[in-house]
């Protein structure tokens, strides 16, 4: 298995192999195992890597059409559930508790 | 709205209405959407997916828009079959886990997945060949859930979604189309092997993977970053139109070349489905297919398309049970199933759209 990614990420491995997202905790290597990515910020973490397989499947590497509207806040509210993930599995409720309710604070300002 | 009251009903999809209904039966658009904040559906927690079913349902309601919602992590496997069967949900929905489901307005134009591969997968049909009406429909329900959802968007990539090959627009456009003429002068390997080159996506009845069922078949985009929706609609009305024409001219060398052939095919394709007292699924989707390019080419006057349509279905093993409230083994559904198509054909005059 390993030699099988090896042989499709090639060079890239190096660089790329032991880089992992700091909002979900994918690895590069995850996502050439199964196909799929973890959070939306892997596109930004994985650029490197995963432009030239979209290039070679899509054709193309620049989105046209139709846009969302601009949420910054989102981006912020991903990464406070990676933080509240990260305390709850080393039982820090105190520290949980905190961080759902920024998250929900900034929920009303979705 | 609950699971009874579909099984009394069918989708508009199924009346045969629009144009080229006789060989479109459906236009369809889906789109992928993902929540922003959220990690995508195989990496979140099942708080996260009780969380953003939460987020989907609120927004659903602030739209005003009048729909079902199943829960698919609660129920029957043979309530899942029975919507998998109504092209409601797709398979990995089905057999997916956790929190998920999914929202279904009362004439099943609009469904919505929710963590499926992606948070959401809007789903929008109508029936004939009416693509750039799908469309403002479901652009204008996308922007609609949008007042209550951040959706994860890169201004370089697009809306991103949980796999790459649907980045970008998250769009699949695609028509379902019956093509029993293409199969039976056997051109139709031919014509998919164009579509393919053009890198349209040739799939059976139920998507990926599945086998062509009663010579229906999806032809959808597969590519979704790089053009725009309009764009990508476009070469599905400028193509489709071309399989259309092939498909006519098939139909018409048969009716031409060997009339009584095919009109003995297919009225004893019809006597079999009104009078059979035991039928497999596969049986009933061969004569059903049969019977439907007949009812097109005037050979059988006395039924209707819709009911046609509505039967491809209605025969499927989970409907079978649903309708008739027990659980049926193989044996018992298709003694099910023989007495439901007579009952159907028998009492089935045409039957009015609308």
């Amino acid at each position: 298995m390993q030699g099988l990614i090896l042989q499709h990420v090639g060079g890239l491995v190096g660089e790329l192999a032991e880089l992992a997202c700091p909002d979900c905790g994918t690895r590069y290597m995850d996502y050439w195992s199964d196909g799929r990515l973890g959070c939306p910020q892997d596109y930004r973490v994985f650029t490197k890597g995963l432009l030239p397989s979209i290039q070679r499947y899509q054709g193309a590497t620049r989105h046209v059409g139709k846009t969302a509207r601009l949420r910054p806040a989102a981006v912020h509210r991903l990464r406070l559930r990676s933080q509240l993930r990260e305390a709850v599995a080393r039982e820090d409720y105190e520290e949980a508790a905190r961080l759902r309710d920024q998250i929900r604070l900034k929920d009303k300002h979705a | 709205m609950t699971l009874d009251d579909l099984t009394r009903t069918s989708g508009e999809w199924l009346r045969g209405a629009g144009p080229e209904s006789d060989i479109v039966m459906c236009s369809r658009i889906r789109l992928a959407r993902n929540l922003a904040d959220f990690p995508f559906t195989n990496r979140a927690s099942r708080n996260e997916k009780a969380e953003i079913e939460g987020h989907f349902k609120s927004a659903l309601e602030n739209a005003g828009i009048e729909a079902g919602y199943f829960d698919v992590n609660g129920m029957s496997n043979l309530d899942r079959q029975f919507l998998l069967e109504r092209q409601l949900i797709s398979n990995e929905m089905s057999t997916g886990e956790g929190p998920r489901g999914v929202a279904v307005t009362p004439k099943e134009n609009i469904a919505i997945m929710v963590n499926e591969e992606d948070h959401l997968r809007i789903q929008y049909m109508l029936s004939g060949f009416r693509l750039p009406q799908v469309w403002d429909e479901i652009t204008a329900l996308d922007d609609q859930l949008e007042d209550d959802i951040a959706y994860a968007y890169s201004s370089s990539l697009g809306y991103l979604t949980a796999c790459p090959t649907n980045v970008g627009t998250g769009i699949r456009v695609g028509v379902m189309v019956h093509l029993p003429g293409l199969v039976a002068n056997k051109e139709i390997d031919k014509v998919f092997r164009a579509l393919q080159k053009i890198n349209l996506a040739v799939r059976g009845f139920y998507g990926e993977g599945s086998q062509a069922f009663g010579d229906f078949y999806q032809i959808s985009n597969q590519q979704t970053l790089g053009k725009s929706e309009e764009e990508l609609i476009k070469i599905l009305t400028d193509v489709v139109p071309q399989v259309l024409q092939y498909e006519r001219k098939a139909r018409q060398d048969l009716i031409t070349g060997r009339r009584q052939h095919l009109h003995d095919q297919v009225s004893r394709a019809y006597g079999v489905l009104k009078t059979a007292q035991t039928i497999s699924s596969e049986e009933t989707m061969f004569l059903l297919s049969s019977v439907r390019m007949g009812i097109n080419l005037g050979l059988i006057d006395d039924l209707s398309i819709a009911v046609v349509n509505e039967l491809f279905i209605q025969t499927q093993p989970a409907h079978l049970q649903k309708l008739r409230g027990s659980e049926l083994g193989v044996e018992e559904r298709n003694v099910a199933r023989a007495s439901y198509l007579r009952s159907r054909l028998t009492n089935g005059r045409p039957v009015e759209d609308g």
